[in-house]
């Protein structure tokens, strides 16, 4: 049973996880989530009392990279965790913002790009143009807004579905 | 909405993103529908994300700041006080930098470093801010007073964001039992406006706290006038551009709602709410010395802010409205049992603009024994005694250590510009 939940609650867990397909993954992954959150909480209560542990900072930052795939942790939680980590294993100031910002380069991706939008953003910067061409007692705000609402529809329903772990 | 659009529209959002395929511990996205008049400033699909724990049925959602806009430019997002995300939002922005610096509060962390907050534990809800408007609009406007060749059309659509959202969330997570609204700067404005719809859409059976940051609405009615309710002119601008008395606008929809909502006034909402909901706990938050909000409340409405002739000049003109608007603003909300405000002086960070962004340090006011924001929010989501902390001028707020994610986050900032 994983550190920070009781037996009751896990076997409460365990039982609606594995009704699912994929569930005893989804099991494993929660463990080794909640193993590695645990040892997060006990390296900031180190931390917050003055005796930051080396030890658990490398800990924690060997899972950092997993936890971040799996979008457990955002990228500005996990900026600030390696942060954490590099101030309690790397007593140099300048090389610690270095490492930092080498790693956010290494391992953040980049927006990702919905394909749906650039031909939405042109078709609507035409129907705009257009009716801005218009004498402005012709331009019917009304019209416009039920224009670009159709147009929305046709561009984006159905929404896309929840997105996939970030690619190794 | 029509009865029979607002049908499907409940269809699409009961399909969006189903509750068996999130996971927990996990920052899932929902995509919004159009069906639901949803959409970012850009016409694009209004994304927000959600981590769930199995272990809580409480619930904290924050909602983004981020500038608001009235004209093309700021529209676009240009300018220091630009709206953000003018582009949209990005199906994977909570994994991104580029954005992360909106992106950081210790509400929104379930496991951050070196901040605890008892939410931390809650199911999180991130909602991301595009539309310009403070999470509050409803209204299509064609912007072309900067590059009259190449308009930008803007959704200002924030209250159907957050009305979906609210039906996402009650569809998908259910009842919960606590519940705690928080936002800084345009989303402490937003999550105030928008509390009573949130609230009422997933009606928690425990404690419902709101903890706004940075985003007061001060007293202005509309019967004064600028010299003495110096917020007055804002205010009537962003009801003509974002829609807010429209029949579906938020103006409109809060008389409904809110008891005693003045709707001539604007300020009256913090009052309303705690009259509406008196077994909640209410908390406002903001710097003495913040020079954003102030900025947005009076730069373009008072000719002798925009026109002075060096930053202290500048700083005196904003002051001189942002302080007496602040006096009366903490002044009115001491008439409700159910509200707390904690004023702190300055923080050497982003203009003393934002109290819960980074982390809590450089909040505290020490003449008061109070060590920092935390026991603020403490004190607000347990009930205590309600705090009504305000930092007399302090000039070791100059000088005061702040912590080192703050350095961090200033150096990054001059690094990246």
């Amino acid at each position: 049973m994983p550190p920070g939940v009781s037996a009751q609650q896990w076997a409460g867990i365990s039982a609606e996880l594995q009704a699912r397909p994929g569930g005893t993954a989804e099991l494993q992954r929660l463990a080794s989530y909640l193993t590695w959150a645990d040892v997060l909480q006990r390296f900031r209560s180190a931390r917050n009392a003055g005796v930051p542990s080396a030890e658990l900072a490398r800990e924690v930052e060997a899972g950092l990279a997993e936890r971040l795939r799996r979008r457990e942790v955002s990228a500005a939680e996990a900026q600030r965790i390696k942060s954490a980590v590099l101030e309690a294993t790397d007593s140099d100031v300048t090389r610690r913002e270095r490492s930092l910002r080498a790693w956010a380069a290494a391992t953040l991706p980049p927006a990702a790009v919905d394909a749906r939008q650039r031909p939405f953003e042109q078709r609507q910067a035409e129907i705009v143009a257009a009716w801005s061409a218009r004498p402005p007692a012709a331009r019917d705000a009304a019209a416009l807004t039920r224009e670009l609402d159709a147009l929305r529809l046709q561009a984006f329903s159905p929404p896309a579905v929840a997105q996939q772990e970030l690619s190794k | 909405m029509t009865p029979m659009s607002r049908m499907l529209a409940a269809l699409a959002l009961a399909a969006a993103a189903p509750l068996a395929s999130a996971g927990y511990f996990q920052w899932d996205m929902v995509e919004l529908p159009p069906e639901s008049g949803a959409s970012c400033g850009n016409g694009t699909p209004y994304r927000f994300f959600v981590n769930r724990t199995p272990l809580s049925r409480d619930i904290a959602i924050t909602y983004e700041g981020g500038g608001a806009c009235w004209n093309q430019k700021a529209c676009l997002g240009e300018g220091k006080l630009g709206a953000s995300n003018p582009d949209g939002i990005p199906p994977n922005y909570m994994q991104t930098l580029n954005v992360a610096f909106g992106l950081v509060t210790p509400f929104t962390a379930r496991n951050d470093p070196a901040q605890a907050v008892q939410t931390q534990s809650w199911n999180l809800v991130f909602l991301p801010y595009c539309t310009g408007d403070v999470h509050s609009g409803s209204k299509l406007v064609v912007y072309d007073d900067a590059y009259p060749e190449t308009p930008r059309v803007q959704h200002h659509r924030g209250q159907a964001n957050i009305t979906a959202a609210a039906a996402w969330l009650r569809a998908n997570l259910g009842q919960p039992a606590k519940m705690m609204l928080t936002g800084y700067s345009a989303g402490g404005v937003g999550s105030t406006v928008t509390y009573a719809l949130m609230r009422n859409t997933l009606q928690p059976t425990g404690p419902a706290t709101l903890l706004a940051d940075s985003g007061p609405l001060m007293n202005a009615p509309r019967s004064g006038t600028p010299e003495q309710y110096p917020s007055l002119p804002l205010h009537n601008r962003i009801r003509e551009a974002w829609g807010l008395d429209t029949p579906e606008g938020l103006i409109t929809r809060f008389g409904s709602l809110l008891v005693n909502f003045d709707s001539e006034n604007l300020g009256s909402v913090s009052g309303a709410l705690a009259r509406t909901y008196p077994d909640d706990r209410f908390g406002y938050m903001a710097f003495t010395r913040d020079t954003n909000f102030s900025a947005f409340s009076y730069e373009d409405f008072y000719d002798d802010i925009g026109d002075a002739p060096n930053p202290r000049a500048y700083r005196q003109a904003l002051f001189s409205r942002w302080w007496p608007d602040l006096t009366a603003w903490s002044t009115g909300l001491e008439a409700y049992a159910n509200v707390s405000y904690h004023r702190p002086y300055f923080r050497n960070f982003n203009d003393s603009h934002c109290l819960t962004i980074v982390d809590f340090s450089g909040t505290g006011i020490e003449a008061a024994g109070i060590d920092s924001l935390a026991s603020f929010v403490d004190n607000a989501l347990d009930r205590g005694l309600p705090m009504r902390n305000v930092e007399p001028e302090n000039s070791a707020d100059y000088t005061q250590a702040l912590s080192p994610f703050i350095k961090l986050f200033k150096l990054l900032e001059r690094l990246l510009g």
